[in-house]
């Protein structure tokens, strides 16, 4: 008996208990099947690369230890079987407690507890479905492409398939002209399993902002909660999510992502995009807390010309840990990648990231280029980073890096020489870092609220910084000062 | 104005400074010439305070102040400026908001109101032209995608402008010899050789 049998029979027993009744026979199956292959593939343990820095199996007994979502909900009743709306102002959660909140304009979609729900009417060409409403429509292409996409191995993200709540379906059809903003949110001690595919018809462009929110109450854009504090920072529940994003033929989609979790949460988010032909996605991932935060970012180019950035940014601080493994796989021709990811880490926190660009074989004329730097702020954080190349054909220009230092002191001291004082001075610098990696999405709240807690995050990462700089040139300056008898 | 007193200075605990005494009065110009390796560098940083350099023994009076006791801000603050031979670049950092930190630091050490950045902007906008620089320099990083030309910052025409009062010659670690402007003269037609034995 390995170390996992007890996990996987805990797994096992607890899919046992759902009941598949009302959903049909597709999804029924889509989740038998994943369970399936969590069980053939075993759960992640150290003894995995992608895994070996990052304590997942400690995670998983915290997180198999709490009690599952109800799962799967039952159907929407007969009158909202085919929109996943709630009345502005109130939403119910699966266990009915109500939380009042204010909502301001916007397009925007809640998951609260794993329960998606928009707020208010979506535009015309965007639609928010449960993917359980599909019983008579089995052939539409997004359940063929979830009954048939197989490439999908991370078993925890195949959990999420096998367990979710009530996984949902955001179909776009049409070139909008807004954000929508898909807000998560979780209860206290809550296990919760959110699974959301999002599909891009063809031609369509959209900006989609995914915000993990647990840290606090105050971004004010969508959702403002005002009876509960739930969402405060000792906040200790745990989410696994899966977002896929499928573009297809010449969609444009950009992409946001926070975590912004709280400090005793866990995260193991995966999020997967399949680009099809002449397809551009602009991915933006920023991390600014979470006690234990992995995120996955699984890119497929799945057609000729399709075009990836992705720019990616995260700290830690405290005893925190945030793991990024990006994956870029070219398997058609003409592609283009470009993905940098920069990170941060002080206090006793801890970073992964690590990067891998796939050529398949017989592709032709692609590009890629993954770029990892990281700055250790303190002497007991870690910083852990791994660019890896697969070429397995000829025609190809690929590039890739990865850099760990501190803040350079003869920056430091060049500053310092025209009068800036040694904080200043480091602000300057990691606000250097930060800068070009975080672009606006042109949802103006958001994008203050992103602002913001760089703001604070650069505020937390310089008190947190070990001061070795300074504390050199004090004890010199001491040094001097014994010895200076100036005649 | 500026005192300097068997100073040594080491980096990486080699030592490299071994003894400098210098007096510089206020109004004059000096000229520190000496081969490549002699210490000229290792001599302006420690006075500007380089942390990568560690003092062994000596003294520097500044203003009536011990510049060792001091901050490498301070000291600038005080106006010890110095010129880099090979600017650091800071990339992300861009000109405006380095001349903003570095423009308020300095009025703060004065007691004056630090300037907002509108304030700012339109006092470079002001004195941009005095210095015939193009206003998108602003937006570019400090000291970052310079091509080789702008890079250079000491020429040899600079003596065309600044005419030195006292030369001094260093020379392994040490002022081998000291004197008006035609000592400058001299080292560029006999080299230093004849000064450094």
């Amino acid at each position: 008996m390995t170390t996992q049998t007890p996990k996987l029979d805990i797994i096992q027993a607890r899919f046992q208990q759902l009941d598949f009744s009302d959903l049909p026979d597709w999804l029924a199956g889509v989740r038998t099947r994943a369970l399936t292959a969590v069980m053939n593939r075993g759960l992640p343990d150290h003894a995995w690369e992608s895994w070996r820095h990052t304590p997942i199996q400690s995670w998983l007994e915290d997180i198999l230890a709490r009690p599952l979502p109800q799962s799967p909900l039952q159907p929407q009743k007969e009158a909202e079987t085919n929109s996943l709306s709630s009345t502005a102002g109130e939403i119910t959660t699966a266990d009915e407690a109500p939380i009042q909140q204010t909502l301001l304009p916007g397009c925007h979609i809640r998951c609260c507890n794993g329960v998606f729900s928009a707020s208010g009417d979506l535009p015309n060409g965007v639609e928010l479905l449960p993917q359980a409403a599909f019983k008579g429509d089995e052939n539409a292409p997004a359940i063929v492409w979830l009954q048939t996409q197989t490439r999908q191995v991370d078993p925890l993200a195949n959990l999420v398939t096998a367990f979710s709540s009530e996984p949902a379906l955001l179909r776009i059809s049409t070139e909008l002209h807004q954000p929508i903003h898909i807000w998560y949110r979780a209860e206290q001690e809550r296990l919760t399993l959110p699974a959301l595919l999002m599909w891009l018809e063809e031609n369509t462009n959209a900006t989609v902002i995914e915000h993990f929110a647990g840290a606090d109450n105050n971004y004010t854009s969508g959702i403002n909660y005002t009876s509960d504090n739930n969402c405060a920072s000792h906040n200790n529940y745990a989410c696994l999510n899966r977002s896929d994003i499928v573009l297809n033929r010449n969609a444009r989609l950009n992409y946001y992502r926070l975590n912004n979790d709280a400090d005793r949460s866990r995260h193991i988010g995966y999020l997967g995009i399949e680009q099809h032909s002449d397809s551009q996605c602009d991915v933006q991932v920023l991390t600014t807390g979470g006690g234990a935060v992995r995120n996955t970012l699984n890119i497929e180019q799945t057609g000729n010309g399709a075009g990836s950035r992705v720019k990616g940014c995260a700290w830690v601080t405290g005893k925190h840990h945030c793991d990024y493994q990006l994956i870029l796989r070219h398997l058609c021709d003409r592609g283009q990648s470009d993905a940098q990811l920069h990170s941060l880490a002080a206090g006793s926190g801890t970073m992964v990231s690590n990067g891998l660009i796939h050529i398949a074989r017989e592709t032709r004329d692609n590009a890629a280029e993954f770029q990892s730097r990281n700055l250790l702020l303190s002497e007991q954080a870690q910083i852990h980073t791994k660019p890896e190349l697969e070429i397995y054909a000829d025609d190809v220009q690929c590039s890739h890096g990865a850099s760990i230092g501190q803040l350079d002191e003869q920056a430091l001291f060049y500053l310092r020489s025209r009068g800036i004082d040694l904080r200043e001075a480091r602000h300057l610098l990691l606000h250097g870092f930060l800068k070009n990696i975080w672009h606006h999405s042109g949802d103006s709240a958001f994008d203050d609220y992103c602002r913001q807690l760089l703001a604070d995050g650069l505020q937390t990462l310089e008190s947190e910084a070990s001061p070795s700089v300074k504390n050199a040139r004090e004890s010199a300056a001491d040094e001097t000062t014994e010895r200076s008898t100036f005649e | 104005m500026l005192q300097i007193r068997d100073l040594a200075v080491s980096v990486d605990d080699k030592t490299i400074l071994k003894g400098i005494n210098l007096t510089v009065n206020a109004g004059e110009v000096h000229a520190i010439m000496g081969p490549n390796g002699s210490g000229k560098s290792v001599l302006t940083r420690t006075l500007s305070g380089d942390p990568q350099y560690r003092v062994e023994r000596g003294q520097v009076l500044f203003k009536q102040r011990n510049l060792l006791e001091l901050e490498p801000e301070e000291r600038a603050r005080l106006g010890v400026f110095l010129g880099f031979q090979y600017p650091v670049s800071i990339p992300g950092v861009s000109n405006v908001q380095f001349l903003k930190a570095a423009l308020n630091a300095q009025r703060e050490a004065c007691g004056e109101e630090p300037l907002d950045a509108m304030q700012l902007l339109e006092k470079v906008r002001e004195l941009l032209p005095l210095v015939d620089l193009n206003p998108a320099f602003l937006q570019r990083a400090v000291n970052d995608g310079f091509s080789g030309g702008e890079i250079i910052t000491h020429y040899q025409r600079l003596l065309n402008y600044v005419k030195p009062d006292v030369v001094h010659i260093l020379a392994r670690g040490k002022i081998v010899a000291s004197g008006g402007p035609e000592l400058a003269l001299e080292v560029e037609q006999k080299g230093y050789q004849h000064l450094a034995a």
